[in-house]
């Protein structure tokens, strides 16, 4: 046991916002490390083949990559403490090359592991009370939300509570580890979608009913891939206490009717579709109607119980405005800018959250060295009660700063390289590990972030373009969501040669939207051109105080075609 | 005449391995045998054995182009796994193309 995992055992729940496992918890934790452990021995000693051992593997988070195993560690809902962030960072320097990737599913995957210490490695990570368990494989995945859960201003109910009860139903589900196909849940806390629930399997949209009680607004057979499909709402308003009872609803529904006979036509998405919204809700209310409304009920004490072992924040009371902030905003002006793009509002007064970019200028989207992960874990111990957040436009959060600290805080993240200011600018790029690392991928994403970073590298220039959304995918699995970026940019396969398809007016958000086709795919030394013909038909065609986005869907397509034509031959 | 060379991932660590001459798995791509497609029979029955006796997974061939005996894979693909990840050249393997 290293030092990291001694203190938060000595502790015990030294650190809020986390949930905090118990003794049972713990017990399963080790159980399946042992358990991966003899298979992987097993595997090793010939008693299992690839295809026997693959599904294993793959229910533990251990791919097979273009250079070596890939575990991916699930971070659920993307909140994680100090003494879980050492323990990655001890992970990347022992296992690992000294790094790791933070994804758009709030996990974070180790490129280089060796499959004869994957075993170690989550039996290490079972010490801080994390794991891989689904991450891969056709069952419920990690649970997405808002990255600012429990701590935003606009939140109706704090989304980590009701995300760690639905980890807890869907982890070892008896019914639903053999589902057709993968199957992804995203919840948000606010009426404001930061989680982009609607391109999810399951997405939940936190609302209020005409009486002012806090609901759910469920979505279903959203999802990118080679079938982006916008999910549909199906439930207008669904008590809390029903939310558990609703989902084994829907995925009952999907399990029984979900196609298991062509890979490509298995998802969620595919039977909504086929099925008919109107038709797939009445079979989803017929379901959740014969299901015991006892064995699901989310009562208030069952939600409370899980809250409380979150443990709250202990917040100082404080004025909502801090003159030592507002006095370094005016006479900083690198400080200001900072502050325009990297916090969001908290709910409690004089505090703010604090996004910490992993986009430097021409670097590589969600990497972050073991020491830059160290010193993230020394920050959020010292400024957010030892808590850390995983966005999934692939950024890291602390959640709760003081706005006293904020400068104190700005300047110490100056050294390692994580002070970039533009969060939701040009340059915040999510991309997919692409051609570089993913055994799937059709060509590279990394490199066309790095050049377009670069062509925009001017802060001043970032600023003036304002909010601006670009994702790069290298294969139509889409795991950098490029369908609905405002650029999305998309790696094909041409004739034996990497080529970029641009799509222009996705979105992410509440008004999800996929984006259109400007043309035919460019070779990757044209991208960065392209993008920045795009970005000047914005700039010509704005108007005072309009985004990117609001912009075109005002004046269309149009335009950014004829601009671009050339370009594209 | 098209080139290749036989390809597989070492099981227990992941590490890429390429046929070498003799039928010896090198983590060097420099050390890749080509040679014509039909002669390829009995280096993917190789590759087919070794994964029966679990050393190795995924044994397929990969087209290489020659320059003056200086082989280089033939796709991107390939490419990057025979030098590493284009966007870390602080982890390239790219001692492994050159001279044989």
């Amino acid at each position: 046991m290293d030092t990291a995992t001694s203190i938060i055992r000595a502790s015990g729940s030294a650190q809020t916002g986390i949930y905090h496992y118990d003794a049972l918890d713990r017990e399963y934790l080790e159980r399946r490390a042992e358990e991966f452990r003899e298979q992987v021995q097993r595997r090793l000693a010939g008693g299992l083949t690839e295809d026997e051992f693959k599904p294993l593997r793959l229910m533990n988070g251990l791919y097979l990559q273009l250079h070596a195993y890939m575990l991916r560690v699930a971070i659920p809902y993307g909140v994680f403490s100090s003494t879980q962030m050492r323990k990655l960072a001890y992970v990347a320097r022992k296992y690992d090359r000294d790094y790791g990737h933070f994804t758009t599913r709030q996990n974070i995957q180790f490129n280089w592991i060796k499959l004869e210490q994957a075993p170690d490695i989550l039996a290490d990570l079972a010490e801080v009370d994390i794991h891989a368990i689904q991450t891969s494989g056709n069952c419920i995945r990690n649970v997405t939300t808002d990255q600012f859960a429990g701590a935003a201003a606009d939140e109706i109910i704090d989304p980590r509570v009701y995300a760690e009860i639905l980890r807890q139903w869907s982890t070892d589900h008896p019914e639903f580890l053999f589902l057709p196909r993968k199957f992804k849940i995203a919840l948000t806390g606010s009426a404001h979608d930061r989680a982009a629930i609607k391109l999810h399997d399951i997405g939940v949209l936190t609302t209020r009913n005409a009486e002012g009680e806090p609901g759910f607004c469920i979505y279903v057979g959203g999802g990118l891939g080679r079938t982006p499909v916008i999910g549909v709402k199906i439930r207008e308003w669904l008590p809390v206490s029903d939310l558990l009872r609703y989902m084994e609803a829907i995925l009952r529904v999907y399990n029984a009717a979900g196609r298991r006979d062509n890979i490509y036509k298995a998802r969620i998405k595919i039977l909504v579709r086929e099925t008919g919204a109107v038709c797939f809700a009445e079979m989803v209310e017929q379901e959740f109607a014969s299901l015991s409304g006892d064995r699901f009920n989310l009562s208030p004490d069952v939600v409370q119980a899980i809250s409380a072992r979150f443990g709250a924040p202990n917040f100082a009371t404080l004025a909502p405005e801090s003159p030592a902030f507002e006095k370094a905003i005016v006479e900083n002006a690198d400080f200001a800018r900072w502050v325009s793009t990297n916090t969001h509002p908290h709910r409690m007064p004089g505090y703010i959250s604090s996004v910490i970019s992993l986009k430097p200028i021409g670097g590589i989207p969600g990497d972050a060295t073991s020491a830059q992960m160290d010193i993230m874990a020394d920050l959020a111990d010292r400024y957010s009660f030892g808590e850390l957040r995983v966005a999934h436009e692939q950024n890291l959060v602390l959640a709760h700063v003081r706005k006293d600290d904020m400068l104190a805080l700005w300047q110490e993240l100056q050294a390692p390289g994580i002070a970039t200011p533009n969060i939701g600018l040009v340059t915040d790029i999510i991309a997919c590990p692409g051609l570089d690392y993913c055994d799937l991928a059709n060509a590279r994403s990394i490199p066309i972030a790095q050049r377009i970073s670069e062509r925009f590298a001017d802060l001043a220039r970032q600023h003036d373009i304002g909010e601006l959304h670009i994702n790069i995918s290298g294969c139509i699995n889409a795991c950098a969501h490029h369908h609905v970026a405002h650029i999305g940019i998309l790696g094909v396969d041409k004739h034996g040669q990497e080529a970029y398809q641009i799509t222009l007016g996705g979105a992410a958000d509440e008004k999800a939207a996929l984006g259109q086709l400007l043309g035919a795919a460019v070779p990757a030394e044209a991208v960065p051109d392209l993008i920045e013909t795009v970005v000047g038909v914005y700039l010509a065609e704005r108007s005072p105080g309009e985004l990117f986005i609001d912009t075109f869907r005002r004046i269309g397509m149009a335009k950014f075609k004829e601009a671009t034509r050339d370009g594209q031959r | 005449m098209k080139l290749f060379v036989v390809t597989a991932t070492r099981l227990r660590d992941g590490t890429i391995l390429w046929l070498g001459k003799g039928r010896v798995w090198n983590e060097r791509f420099a050390l890749a045998y080509p040679m014509p497609e039909a002669d390829l029979g009995a280096e993917l029955a190789f590759g087919a054995a070794e994964v029966a006796a679990q050393r190795v997974i995924g044994v397929y061939k990969v087209e290489v182009d020659d320059q003056h005996g200086q082989i280089t894979p033939a796709t991107t693909r390939e490419r990057i796994r025979a030098v590493g990840p284009s966007v870390r050249p602080d982890l390239s393997y790219a001692h492994s193309v050159g001279d044989r």
